[in-house]
């Protein structure tokens, strides 16, 4: 079993029995998608919901805008089948709280909204989530299973 | 200077020679709220892409201490300063805030004195700083988290306006079993003007 790990802004795809793993999530995202079929995963690591400056055709996988049909393309084009993919989503934490902090601000809890908005808009269904709070999380994602594992600090560890 | 991907090697002497400044300052605050002798290291001054920011000594996956003040006015940018858990309590001992019988994370009044700390060092830091450069400077409150070294930098660097490439400003404090980490992100904005002080 291989183990890819997933850096800031970067797409992998793999197939069981390899995991792919995003270490330190904070207010971005880590969205896994599935085909239990082929046994197929993909994992992104959305870093901001929309593109802000001018956009770098470089790094599809850093606004969940240009992430989300960026994945599924790619996991097309390894093979899977649209009608049987299943995402999941983990991270979109606010580390630091300020308070009186606008609501706008908020970028962990935008980058979630925005993912799921996308994900909807594009039929795919949103399996599971563990967005939110105020801490970190790294993520394993398991392509014999579909599962994903989400370790925390202070916060236990779950399967979702 | 337009980018901070292309420091010269005499702005980088630069900013390191002003950031020693700064945190001499810090380490004098820390020495003397603590009773003890703190030694500076000489800081590191290193370009990166958002995607790899790494600090010397930090895994992603290690718990820290952070406390992190947002620059607003001045010399705008991020400013943190870090502990490793064991200098964290150790510090919080030493001020009389860590309580028996509780874990450091889950005691407010030993992370309360924590932030107060890093308040104090990061404040004469940018104190030093402004004066020097004949500034203003204002900042936020300051918050403090206990995670992982990555998520901590997720967290500062898309607080805020976001950049592709970062300037990172690290000093190491260390005395007495305690160890710290000040880093200073100054943005675009910031990093121009202190340049063009220095005429660089």
């Amino acid at each position: 079993m291989n183990v890819l790990n997933v850096g800031m802004a970067e797409i992998k795809i793999t197939t069981a029995p390899d995991c792919l793993v995003t270490n330190g999530l904070g207010s971005c995202i880590g969205l896994c998608m599935y085909d239990p079929v082929r046994k197929l995963g993909g994992m992104v690591h959305i870093v901001l919901p929309t593109v802000t400056g001018l956009a770098d055709r470089d790094q599809g996988g850093k606004y969940a805008v240009t992430a989300v049909p960026l994945l599924v393309e790619k996991m097309l084009g390894q093979g899977a089948t649209k009608q049987r993919l299943v995402a999941k989503i983990a991270g979109g934490a606010e580390m630091f709280s300020f308070p009186g902090q606008d609501s706008v601000l908020k970028i962990g809890k935008r980058n979630a909204e925005a993912v799921t908005a996308i994900l909807r808009e594009s039929g795919i269904p949103l399996a599971a989530a563990d967005v939110g709070g105020n801490f970190g999380r790294t993520i394993q994602f398991d392509t014999n299973t579909g599962m994903l594992k989400v370790k925390t600090i202070n916060h236990g560890e779950k399967v979702i | 200077m337009s980018n901070s991907n292309d420091l010269t090697p005499l702005q980088s002497d630069a900013l390191r020679e002003i950031t020693n400044i700064g945190a001499g300052h810090a380490a004098t605050a820390l020495s003397q709220l603590l009773g003890t002798s703190i030694s500076l290291n000489v800081p590191v001054v290193n370009v990166a892409s958002f995607q790899n920011i790494n600090l010397t000594d930090f895994n992603q996956n290690n718990e820290i201490v952070a406390v992190y003040l947002k620059v607003t006015e001045g010399i705008t940018g991020k400013a943190l300063f870090l502990f490793d858990p064991k200098s964290a309590e150790r510090i919080a001992t030493l001020l009389h805030a860590m309580p028996d019988s509780q874990e450091l994370v889950s005691s407010d009044i030993a992370l309360s004195a924590l932030k107060e700390v890093g308040n104090i060092l990061l404040g004469s830091f940018l104190a030093a700083l402004a004066e020097f450069f004949g500034l203003k400077f204002n900042v936020s409150v300051p918050a403090i988290a206990v995670d992982m070294t990555g998520a901590i930098f997720d967290g500062v660097m898309l607080d805020g306006e976001f950049s592709d490439d970062w300037v990172v400003i690290e000093t190491k404090f260390d005395g007495n079993h305690i160890c710290g980490t000040m880093v200073f992100l100054p943005d675009n904005n910031s990093l121009n003007s202190l340049l063009g002080a220095l005429g660089l």
